[in-house]
This record gives structure tokens, sequence and C-alpha cells, in this order.
């Protein structure tokens, strides 16, 4: 076999089965022609050292067949700001909190670092890395499908139209973003809540929460979010507010408040464990543990109590839809 | 500016008048080798891994039809602009020309070299 008829071959190899006679023969015959030219012009044929410079200049055979393939990708233009969102959220909410509460201990516990000496301290991080890589690989499939899926598609449209040809917002609108993320965050937090998401492990440290949440506010709480998703995901459905659903909105926010407020009355909600570590180191940590729980829990509670006071304005205002009743003209914003 | 930003943004330069190129030159029925170097000939030198999947994508679009006949005991394939080939081609030719008057309006002074 000619070094002609091996760079086909490699060529054909990478080609799509479908295209490979046709784009080979084609190729074969370019290469060929420009073999005579240049044998003609010398007058001679050409050595193989010469063919295979030639062969050189054409470029590899992966490079070659690539160019007649299709444009692919596995998240295109549309998706990939949502995309570099999802894994900045990951990153942001996940991986940074935990490598610095990491790094906090490596650098404030002596014992700690006695107990994983030298590089063996990275080890400890093992539970976290493996996590993160599995919510990374998850963001990626999820996104990827979506651009695939015709719902995806018509996603990618809507979201084009949306900015390519503004609309008047429509009256009592419930923003659909603001549903999805209702939803998604609040099953997210029941799957969390619930254990079935596991929190990420750094070897030596056990959080967990003190008897009193698991008495007085642990199945609370987890109603109120499923509530809390189920109302966002009818939001989804039927983007309007009614009556009906905001009395619902209003209820579940003070709901929402209430529980939160009794969390925050429990005395120490979090317990800290952090093998080899003193009873004040513990203490310290688990002081900065309640701190934060606190601080979100309080969050929690204000946006719960401002939402409910939204509700009960548009309640009392009117602003809803009518059930059953067509809605007034105008153009959908998506 | 690195090389290979200059080498980014000529490629794209030429990109779109490659087509028209391209286009233009099937007018009269040729094979891709004597196509390349018809192009060559005029300052407008294409490699065959740029050419070829051009001349298949126009093809696919509907714009050039092709036909294997063989010439000098070889088999090559012919292509020649189609009738929608033609009529697209009309219309580009235009769209070039107001481009071409408007650049000119834009890149006088730097053309001159006054820019």
């Amino acid at each position: 076999m000619g070094l002609v008829d091996r760079y086909l071959h490699s060529v054909e190899f990478w080609l799509p089965k479908e295209q490979q006679k046709d784009i080979l023969a084609e190729l074969s015959e370019d290469i060929r022609c420009e073999i005579e030219e240049k044998e003609r012009a010398k007058g001679q044929k050409l050595t193989d050292p010469e063919i295979e410079a030639l062969l050189k200049q054409r470029g590899s055979p992966f490079r070659v067949a690539g160019r007649y393939l299709p444009q692919r990708y596995l998240i295109g233009p549309a998706f990939f700001p949502l995309y570099t969102l999802v894994l900045k959220a990951i990153l942001l909410c996940y991986l940074v909190p935990w490598l610095v509460s990491w790094v906090a201990i490596v650098v404030f516990m002596p014992s700690y670092r006695a107990e994983h000496p030298g590089l063996s301290v990275i080890w400890t991080l093992e539970g976290l890395w493996t996590i993160t890589l599995y919510a990374f690989a998850l963001a990626t499939l999820v996104v990827a499908l979506l651009e695939r899926s015709a719902r995806g598609k018509g996603f990618a449209d809507s979201w084009e139209r949306k900015w390519n040809l503004p609309a008047p917002r429509e009256p009592h609108r419930i923003p659909r973003g603001d549903a999805v993320g209702q939803f998604l965050g609040g099953i997210v937090f029941a799957l969390w809540w619930l254990g079935i998401i596991h929190r990420p492990q750094i070897e030596g440290l056990q959080l967990d929460f003190a008897p009193a949440v698991y008495r007085y506010v642990y199945w609370p709480i987890l109603a109120v979010v499923l509530a809390s998703a189920a109302l966002a995901a009818l939001n989804l459905l039927k983007p309007h507010w009614t009556r009906g659903r905001l009395i619902a909105r209003v209820v579940i926010r003070g709901a929402e408040a209430t529980t939160s407020i009794a969390f925050l009355l429990i005395a120490t909600p979090v317990l800290v464990h952090v093998s080899g570590a003193s009873a004040a180191q513990e203490a310290t940590l688990a002081e900065v543990a309640n701190w934060i729980m606190r601080v979100t829990v309080a969050a929690i509670a204000l946006f719960a109590i401002g939402d409910g006071i939204r509700g009960l304005w548009l309640l009392a205002r009117g602003r809803h839809v009518t059930a059953g009743l067509p809605q007034a003209a105008g153009p959908r914003a998506i | 500016m690195s090389t290979d930003t200059y080498e980014n943004l000529r490629l794209e330069l030429r990109r779109g008048c490659l087509v028209l190129a391209v286009m233009a030159a099937l007018e009269h029925e040729q094979y891709g080798y004597t196509l390349r170097k018809a192009l060559a000939e005029r300052g407008l030198a294409v490699d065959e891994g740029t050419l070829y999947p051009l001349l298949r994508r126009l093809e696919s679009q509907g714009l050039l039809a092709s036909q294997w006949r063989e010439e000098d005991k070889r088999n090559k394939r012919f292509y020649r602009l189609s009738d929608d080939g033609k009529r697209l081609l009309g219309q580009l030719l235009e769209e070039w020309k107001r481009i071409g008057a408007s650049l000119n309006g834009i890149l006088g002074g730097h053309l001159h070299g006054t820019g």
C-alpha cells in the first residue's frame, strides 16, 4: 500500500460511514491531481519523501476528516450562559463554603493537623471532591439533555424571543423564573433535609442538628417547604395569581416565618463534633456554625414575612385574576 | 496583538468572500482541483480542507449540483451552480456591491493612508 493509500485509509477511519466512499474518492482525486502536476513540473516521478511532505502539508488525517464533519457541541450558545450560571452556583454555594471551613479547621486546629500529618490532610477532602465532581457532571448532563430535547429548543427560542421582542408585562402574571427557582429550591432543600442528598464529609468533622430541632421543627419545616414547592409547581403550570393561590401564598409564608422563628428560639440548633479537638475548640466552631445558621434562618424568616405582606397587599388590592375567566388581551411575555 | 488574533480575523474576513468567489467560479462547470487552481491563480488560494467541505455544504443547500464523470481515464466530480444558486448569487452580488460602497465610505481615509 502506497503512502497516499495509507493516508486515505487513515482519513477514512474518522469519516461518517455514509459519506466515506464519496469523500475519499474526491480527496484521492485531488491528491493525485496535485502529485501529477508536481511531477509534470519536475519532469519525473515524485519520491516518497516528496509525497510525504505534500501529505503533511494537507494536515493530519484526523484534522482533514474533521473538516467534513458537522460542527457538534455538547452545550450550545443558547444554553451556555445557563450552564455557567449553574456551575458558578455550585462553586459559590457548595464548594467554596466547604473549602473555607476545611481551611479554617486545618489552620486553627493543630490537633487536626497532628491527626493527618503532611499531605495526608488533602485526602480528608476526598468526599468533597467526589460530590463536587458528581454535581458538575450532573449539571453538564442535565443542560446537555435540555439542549437536545424539543422542549429545550422551545425554551431557547422563547428565551431569544424574550430579548428580541420585549413584550409588555401581563398583569398578575407570576414570573416563570420565580416559580422555577422556588420549586427547584424547595425540592433540593427537602431532599437535603430528608438526608437523601448527603452533606459532603470532611473527615473527623460531624455536624448535626440538636434533638430539639428534630422534636419541634423538623417535620413542620419539611411540610412548609413541600407546600411552597407545590404552590410553585402550580404557579408554573398556571402562571397568574388567583385569589385562592394568593391566600395559599400568605398562609405558607406565615407558616415559613413561624417555623423559622421557632428554629431561632432553640438555644443551640447545630451540634459540632471534631475528632481530636478540645472542648474549647469545639465550642468555638459550634458558635460559628450556629451563628451562620441563625443568620440564614433569620434571612429566610424576613423573606417569608416580606413575601407574605406583599401577598396580603395584592389580595387587598384585588391584584389577581378571577379563576375560570379568560385573561386580559395582550401578548405573552414568553 | 498576537499573530493568532490576526490570523483568526483574516480567516473570518475571507470566509464570506470565499463563498461568493466559489459560487461565481462555478457558473462554469469545474471539478475540485481545477476550481482550487483557478481561485489560487486569481489570488484567492484556498486549501482543500476548506474547499471540499464548503462545496458539500453548498450542494446540500441546493446551490450547487455535482456529477461524477470520467475525464482523462479518471473519475472526477464536476460541480456547477444550480438554478437556485444562480438566483442567490445575483442577490449576493447586489449585497456585495452595497457592502463595498459602504465600506469604501467608511474606510476611505484608512485606504488612502490618512486614517
